[in-house]
């Protein structure tokens, strides 16, 4: 019954880390201005996830060392501090994303500028890590995260074509605004490439203690968990389709994003859309600030845990403190939200080949992962994965200026 | 052959003379443990003594992050070591662990001298002291 209750805890804080702002924007952005012509992509996307979460989750479980860490180790300081400078822009910008949305979230809700609300929601987040353990900090927002179901029951509401939508699972080429539907492609992708989720994940299972009997639970947390978190990020695509796409809507902001609820729910539809935005926005911030303290702490060999008290791990708690008004702050001074959000999941894009091509070394490294290690077919799905990747990241900026 | 517990390498492979430690794969860049389990850092830099009319020896780890920029490029070595010269507390030259404290390499480094008697946490006992301490909740250690 406990093994039962693992999983599903697990399952549920693997959605929680899938849906985030980034996967918001960029499914609402997919289906209003392409209707379900973009589902593939999100499948695509979800499988290269699921086998990428599973490595990075099989590598904690056996060496008991998380990605950053094994990076850092196997591929030296040099290639170590490109992930450094990378990820700590890119953590950053998604941070403040992050942060965004859960600023806008309560400005649709009360109507007060979202800058109000930033540095009350930033303080929440420190705090919330400062005082809280891991599990406190990852099932609790989790758990509430789970309103984003709203997402599929408004969907199956508005009782979604589904010919139409398997038909997306195929891969076509764009009917019109080419450029515009290849750079919100990236931005899907670059929404489920997160490289904090990766790392965060693998810090996760070692801070919980994870051990080689907990491989086959990952395995399941990964698929699972990864799957249900795009059927409700499909449900979003195709919702948005239904609602904003039918009627012309392109989406700028959030405000015209959490239009796409109000044909379902009625007047609900509005403070839902927001309770869905801000939760799974909190929830993220809190495991990308959580992120740059590992990124750090791992880095450099640093004492670490979320469970131990910031007095006996000073420089991991230091960078969490000194991240989060960064974030805060960009927030403020970049302005627009939903414009940083899709900036930062094509950043991720561009770096996810940076942390994804050192996991084909480090899953067929025996000192790493002993018997634990890739098999043929896993490497040729995760060589497929680093094409894609490098693929993704050589045309994301090219995109960015046509199509952004 | 690797260890069932955490994959270090201390068996020599076929062919290999008995004694040969491969600094760059087993030691440098690899986490610093103390015989407690605390964390010292990464191995940044690996310190040899130019002898007279004898080969040299390998002294000392580095555990700097001077060091680590250094082998990016000179400048940002000189540059973070400037940093640690002007700003670090109660330091005048970078912290190292003698060789002599090395127990095994693999993916993890393990040294028998507790981290309190090196000086590789100076910042660490800066931040305690100084910043953490005073924000409620940072006054003690332990579990949360």
């Amino acid at each position: 019954m406990k093994n039962i209750m693992n999983l599903a805890l697990g399952i549920v804080t693997s959605i929680g880390g899938f849906l985030d702002v980034g996967a918001i924007a960029t499914a609402a952005l997919a289906g209003a201005a392409f209707g379900l012509q973009m589902m593939w992509v999100l499948a695509l996307g979800t499988i290269c996830v699921m086998f990428l979460t599973e490595m990075a989750g099989r590598l904690a479980c056996v060496s008991h060392h998380s990605l950053v860490d094994a990076v850092r180790e196997r591929c030296g300081f040099r290639y170590f501090s490109f992930l450094l400078v990378g990820e700590l822009i890119v953590d950053l910008l998604v941070l403040a994303a992050e942060i965004g949305g859960v600023a806008v979230g309560l400005h649709l809700v009360t109507g007060i500028d979202y800058r109000w609300f930033v540095p009350i929601v930033a303080f929440a987040l420190w705090l919330l890590i400062w005082l809280g353990t891991f599990s406190i900090v990852q099932n609790g927002t989790s758990l509430l995260g789970l309103i984003t179901l709203a997402f599929v029951v408004g969907m199956w509401w508005m009782g979604p074509p589904w010919h139409e939508a398997l038909k997306g699972l195929i891969p076509s080429a764009p009917s019109h605004d080419a450029a515009r539907y290849w750079f919100t492609a990236v931005g899907i992708i670059g929404s489920l490439f997160e490289p904090f989720m990766l790392n965060f994940y693998a810090s996760g299972a070692i801070e919980e203690k994870w051990s080689l009997k907990d491989i086959p639970m990952n395995r399941v947390t990964a698929v699972l968990g990864m799957g249900f978190g795009a059927i409700i990020a499909g449900s979003l695509i195709i919702l948005s389709a239904l609602t904003l796409g039918a009627h012309g809507i392109r989406v700028d902001s959030y405000e015209q994003a959490a239009m796409m609820m109000l044909d379902p729910f009625g007047s609900w539809g509005i403070p839902l859309f927001a309770a869905c935005l801000a939760t799974a926005c909190f929830g993220a911030s809190l495991q990308v600030a959580l992120n740059l303290s590992y990124l750090f702490s791992q880095g450099f060999g640093w004492n670490w845990s979320e469970n131990l008290k910031p007095h006996d791990d000073a420089r991991f708690a230091l960078v969490y403190t000194a991240a989060i008004p960064v974030g805060a702050l960009l927030v403020v001074v970049l302005g627009n939200p939903l414009q940083i959000t899709t900036f930062s999941m094509a950043l991720n894009a561009l770096l996810a080949p940076v942390i994804v091509f050192p996991l084909l070394i480090l899953m067929n490294d025996r000192r790493y992962v002993r018997e634990y290690r890739n098999h043929t077919f896993g490497n040729v799905v995760v060589s497929a994965i680093v094409v894609i990747a490098f693929v993704i990241a050589a045309v994301a900026i090219p995109l960015e200026v046509l199509g952004g | 052959m690797a260890d069932k517990e955490g994959g270090e390498v201390r068996a020599p492979r076929p062919g290999r003379p008995p004694d040969v430690l491969p600094l760059v794969r087993d030691v440098l860049d690899k986490q610093v443990v103390d015989p407690d389990g605390c964390k010292i850092g990464k191995v940044d830099s690996i310190v040899l003594q130019l002898r007279a009319h004898r080969p040299p020896r390998v002294i000392s780890i580095e555990i700097s992050q001077a060091a680590a920029w250094r082998r990016l490029h000179t400048r940002l070595g000189d540059f973070a070591d400037w940093l640690r010269a002007r700003f670090e507390p109660g330091q005048d030259r970078p912290p190292r662990v003698l060789f002599e404290h090395f127990v095994r390499g693999g993916i993890d480094v393990i040294v028998d001298i507790p981290w309190k008697h090196t000086r590789a946490r100076v910042w660490e006992d800066w931040l305690q002291e100084r910043i953490i301490q005073r924000i409620p909740g940072g006054h003690r250690g332990g579990q949360k």
